[in-house]
């Protein structure tokens, strides 16, 4: 609600800092953190609860489904590999965010420009987009060998959609009379660009690169699977070829927890950057 | 402070001769403005009233370069407005703040500064916001300050580049009564102060008359300039004019013009 007592006083009076502490709003930011992570752990807790009774119960082989401690002794025994394959990969997912990201957001700032032009090239986009990279794996493995840049270019090509996408619409999120404003200032289009359109445009491009984040992860891993020297997607592969489960599952852990972190990391770096915007202030108030 | 805009001898700041406009949208073809004729002098404060719909932003758009000229002339300082535009003529406000949210206020007063490609002699953002009543809020963001606060802002944001000539297109509408009352009377302070060109479009009757050298009344579908009065009442004006009869007599004045609009 809008604050009567404010609304009612015309002349604004020099403003006087209100609000929590510092450590009063750590308390109640852990509080916050508690009480929205206990949902989910308790749901997972009963998953593996489940899991591990099923296993016992059915006397389940160990090559078709191992017990849950057998996958936590597996990964918690060998972190450091784990995670070293799991590095590759995150560099691989990277390295496509950065090249696929980059490129859809240069079309997009011209695309957003032109109604035709973004007829033209959507198709191209959508035709990209439904293109299963499963398929484009291999081809790429041909072509680029076994290194690290088919994996790049699969990647990139799983981000490029999802942030093209959110980048037209978020170029064209402009706030009409703002814009107005800027020309009735005579501003070049290189000002409106910079101090209206990209920021107007981030909170879209933030949250387009939410998504492609775990898909660059998840291109990549699959792109190791025609031909790697090294990576999760391989170890994944070759776990699965030996019948060994504990370390095909503890692959999976292990890419989970790095699409888990990579999310988390992105979403910190989008609230401090939109503190500005309608969904990350706090005690929002209609306008 | 501000600077005074050389008071030309009531030469015609903006001219706008037998301009007319229209929309065309895919169905069909809307007349916005229709044969508009209307001289702004220089430091004159010009108020449009209308019912909705007639074209008041159409007319401040087309005098701002906004939008391109289809029929008729118009001139600002003697030429087309982009050259007005590109010689920084205006200053403009609008119904909605527009205030950018992720730069503080101080931030979005000096926008104008850095987008507009013209040297020029600025005005210290600080000594505006404090003309305006938002000093001590210079490193908020929009979002915290109320909507009176946020308009505030908005006109320090306009008087920044020390335009001769402010577009104001109902910038108090979205108000509450008490706080577009205060700002009303800031404005006339203000405007008395820095001698603009003022192109005012209101929907309040009262605002018009208080703040007026001259009202222009249209009418609507198709958009036309139904009669032009002056507002002959000393300044510097108060609140107590308000009560006047006089005053009052020009409030009901403008009142039957427009019932009789509606009538027709
Ligand atoms: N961009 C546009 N495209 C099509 N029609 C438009 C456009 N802008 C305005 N119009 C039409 O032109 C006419 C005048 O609009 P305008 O916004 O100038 O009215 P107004 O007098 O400012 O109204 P209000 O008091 O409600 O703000 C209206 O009939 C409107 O529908
Ligand atoms: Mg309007």
């Amino acid at each position: 609600m809008r604050d009567t007592a404010r609304r009612l006083s015309t002349t604004p009076q020099a403003p006087h800092r209100q609000g929590q502490t510092a450590s009063s709003r750590n308390v109640a930011l852990l509080a916050r953190g508690v009480s929205s992570a206990a949902p989910p752990l308790t749901v997972l807790i009963l998953t593996i609860l489940a899991w591990d009774l099923y296993v016992r119960l059915r006397d389940i082989k160990p090559y078709i489904m191992p017990s849950p401690l057998a996958v936590w002794q597996r990964w918690t025994g060998d972190l450091g590999f784990f995670y070293g394959e799991g590095l590759v990969t995150m560099r691989e997912a990277a390295g496509g965010l950065v090249l696929g990201g980059g490129i859809a957001v240069a079309l997009a700032a011209v695309v957003a420009h032109s109604r035709p032009l973004e007829r033209g090239v959507l198709p191209v986009a959508i035709a990209v987009k439904v293109t299963p990279v499963v398929a484009v794996a291999p081809l790429f493995t041909i072509w680029f060998g076994f290194g690290m840049l088919p994996k790049v270019l699969i990647a990139a090509l799983v981000t490029f959609f999802p942030l093209l996408i959110n980048a037209i619409v978020g170029f064209r999120a402009v706030n009409p009379q703002a814009l107005e404003l800027m020309h009735a200032l005579n501003a070049s289009g290189w000002a409106v660009f910079w101090k209206l359109r990209v920021p107007s445009a981030l909170p879209y491009l933030l949250s387009g690169l939410k998504v492609s984040a775990t898909l660059a992860l998840i291109g990549a891993m699959v792109a190791e699977w025609s031909g790697a020297g090294r990576g999760l997607g391989r170890v994944v592969l070759l776990a699965h070829s030996n019948l060994d489960m504990p370390t095909l599952f503890a692959g999976i852990l292990t890419l989970a927890t790095l699409g888990i972190t990579l999310t988390a990391v992105l979403s910190l770096i989008e609230r401090r950057l939109l503190f500005w915007h309608e969904s990350f202030r706090a005690g929002a108030r209609p306008r | 402070m501000l600077s005074t805009t050389i008071a030309a001898p009531a030469a015609a700041q903006i001219a706008l001769r037998d301009v007319s406009h229209a929309f065309r949208t895919a169905r069909e073809t809307r007349t916005a403005l229709d044969g508009v004729s209307l001289e702004i002098r220089s430091g004159e404060f010009l108020s449009i009233i209308g019912p909705s719909g007639c074209g008041k932003s159409t007319l401040l758009r087309l005098v701002a370069g906004l939008l391109p000229l289809q029929s008729g002339s118009l001139q600002v300082n003697g030429a087309v407005p982009r050259r007005a535009q590109q010689a920084g003529a205006f200053g403009i406000t609008f119904q909605d703040a527009a205030l950018l949210p992720w730069r503080t206020v101080l931030a979005n007063v000096r926008l104008p500064l850095e987008v507009q490609r013209r040297r020029g002699t600025p005005v210290d953002p600080r000594a505006l916001l404090s003309l305006v009543g938002l000093s001590g809020f210079d490193r908020y963001y929009p979002h915290q300050l109320s909507g009176g606060m946020q308009q505030r802002a908005a006109l320090a944001r306009a008087l920044v580049t020390d335009p001769p000539i402010l577009l104001m297109d109902e910038p108090f509408a979205a108000l509450d009564e008490i706080t577009r009352t205060e700002l009303r009377h800031e404005l006339l302070r203000i405007t008395a102060q820095t001698r603009k060109t003022v192109l005012f479009v209101t929907h309040s009757l009262a605002e018009a008359v208080l703040l007026s050298d001259r009202v222009a009344v249209m009418s609507g579908a198709p958009g036309r300039i139904r009669t032009v009065i002056d507002i002959d009442l000393p300044r510097p004006r108060t609140a107590d004019n308000e009560d006047a009869p006089q005053f009052l007599g020009y409030v009901r004045r403008l009142r039957s013009l427009l019932r009789e609009d509606s009538d027709a």
